[in-house]
């Protein structure tokens, strides 16, 4: 095994793994196979795909995960009716509001990249979290320099909505795009560092997996047509498709990733 | 901490014995950051005014009046003065000068006459008048057509050859003009405007939904791969829509009028800026 200034290689399969920090360059990375180190110093296109870690490569390292429970408040309609012009039917006089939430602080002191999840779906931002009849509530989950806020805009008609408790989940991850320090790696009891602080056991980092934490996508993950609405999560599950959805959006089912 | 080699599989775990990193599970790495600004307004679907209800008024509620004339017969009292041609006999004397006496007799003396008095004088005459009539009303709504509408835009492009496998991305939207429908207002976005939110895949925009019922109208962005590029595709879709909770009156005295309501602005225009993280797995 070598370390700084050399490589180390797992080969005993078929597939060997490769370990190379640069004496004089000061880069790190691990690759896919046991070529010539010299083969991925500056590695573009396919050469990407054999790379687990490259310290001239940029990274997202999750940082804080939240978890958080919020009980919405109940909206109560309107109390005055208007009289539709046609028959003798009455109506509630529309309501709408809106409000925010902190749901965490965060100490990245700026906006960072962030997967959400409304209740256990990895829904879109907008999407409605609870209807009665035409009433509803839609919540986005916003982030801001400092903190992890919900925005939630409601909407009553003829119905009160009940207080309602979700959870949401946020996975808020950190830019490792610049390496900081002059250290190319370093190993000590507590401490893995290499790639100048890209790779971290600070961080978690997205990996592969068939047990996933949430899905990556290159895909669409709704689709509206004649109206109507449906959402398919990245995890393949048709979560929304309202009666009115008179298309064949199936989706796609992106990558399960763990961190 | 520790750092293993073995089997193929480099691995690092952190001082909790949690997997940090582990060759046998591809990690990704970020290929590119891309920003990009794109106003998109989705289009106004297109209204017709139609009839939902006819009704027939009374004269009482009309304000409708109409002119008409009759032909009636018609009698009146008249003070009628008529020269009548009269005689009568008159005992007249003169005097003669012959016989220096007077004469005396009847003599008939006839002439003109004027005769007045109250007459029923009767004819056909035409009448004409203002009378209350009937009128015609015309409830009408606004009907919107079902339209679907898609467009794309380009994001840009990872590095040739990249061939990514995902995107995360950051999308901060500003709804600038907002579409409404006559029975609920604008229509119902849950987007905070300058917000920073996640736009993984796609992302409701706004909707509007039937009384009581399923979204007539959605509007959605999505942020998706083709091949190295990534673009942003803006899709609306309404189904037709007729207003159900308000209506427009219209009246007239000549038969029914035609419809008339205002349209609905459906017309919504929206500001979005696009972070976008192009993610390559290891193969």
């Amino acid at each position: 095994m070598a370390l700084v200034g050399g490589q180390l290689h797992e080969a005993q399969g078929l597939m060997a793994r490769t370990l190379h920090a640069d004496g004089n360059t000061g880069k790190v990375y691990i690759y896919n196979n046991d070529a010539d180190p010299a083969t991925y110093e500056s590695p573009i296109g396919a050469q990407l795909g054999d790379l687990h870690f490259h310290s001239d490569l940029s990274y997202l390292g999750n940082a804080q995960v939240i978890d958080v429970t919020i009980t919405h408040p109940q909206r109560t309609r309107s109390s005055s009716t208007s009289k539709g012009l046609l028959g003798s039917s009455t109506y509630y006089n529309p309501r709408q509001g809106t409000a925010n939430y902190t749901l965490a602080g965060h100490t990245f002191g700026q906006v960072v990249p962030f997967v959400a999840f409304y209740g256990t779906a990895q829904m879109p931002a907008g999407t409605a979290i609870q209807r009665v009849g035409e009433s509803a509530r839609a919540v986005s989950i916003y982030v801001t320099a400092n903190d992890v806020q919900l925005f939630e805009n409601w909407v009553t008609f003829d119905n009160t909505l009940t207080a309602v408790s979700r959870t949401y989940r946020v996975f808020l991850f950190q830019t490792l795009f610049t390496g900081a320090g002059n250290e190319s790696i370093r190993i000590e009891p507590t401490v893995f560092q290499a790639g100048f602080g890209k790779l971290d056991i600070a961080y978690r980092y997205f990996r592969e997996s068939v047990a996933p934490d949430f899905y990556v996508t290159d895909d669409k993950t709704a689709d509206v047509q004649g109206g109507g609405l449906r959402v398919v999560l990245p995890n393949g599950v048709t979560q929304i498709s309202t009666s009115t959805y008179t298309g064949g959006f199936s989706g796609s089912v992106g990558r399960g990733v763990k961190i | 901490m520790s750092f293993s080699a073995e089997n193929n599989v480099i691995q690092v775990k952190d001082t909790n014995g949690d997997v940090v990193f582990d060759t046998s599970t591809p990690m990704p790495h970020i290929a590119a950051v891309l920003v990009k600004n794109i106003v998109h307004q989705f289009p106004d679907s297109g209204d017709t005014p139609v009839t939902l209800e006819t009704k027939t008024l009374s004269p009482n509620e009309s304000s409708c009046r109409d002119y008409q004339c009759n032909q009636e017969y018609i009698c009146n009292q008249e003070y009628v003065c008529r020269d009548v041609y009269r005689c009568r006999q008159e005992y007249v004397c003169n005097y003669d000068p012959v016989s220096a006496q007077n004469v005396c007799g009847y003599e008939t003396v006839c002439g003109y006459v004027e005769e007045c008095k109250f007459e029923n004088v009767c004819g056909y005459e035409t009448v004409c008048e203002y009378v209350d009539v009937e009128g015609y009303q015309t409830i009408s709504g606004n009907r919107v057509s079902a339209f679907e509408h898609s467009q794309t835009y380009t994001i840009g492009s990872a590095p040739a050859g990249t061939n990514p496998d995902f995107i995360l991305a950051l999308m901060q939207a500003n709804r600038t003009v907002a579409g409404s429908q006559s029975d609920f207002g604008a229509f119902i976005s849950a987007i905070p405007n300058g917000q920073k939110i996640t736009a993984n895949g796609s992302t409701v925009l706004e909707s509007a939904f039937i009384p009581g019922g399923a979204p007539w109208l959605s509007r959605i962005v999505s942020v998706f791969l083709d091949g190295n590029t990534v673009k942003a595709e803006f899709k609306h879709s309404n189904r037709e829509y007729t207003t159900a909770l308000t209506a427009d009156i219209s009246n007239a005295c000549y038969g029914f009028p035609p419809p008339d309501s205002p349209p609905d602005n459906t017309r919504s225009t929206w500001d979005v800026t696009f972070e976008i993280y192009v993610g390559k797995f290891t193969r």
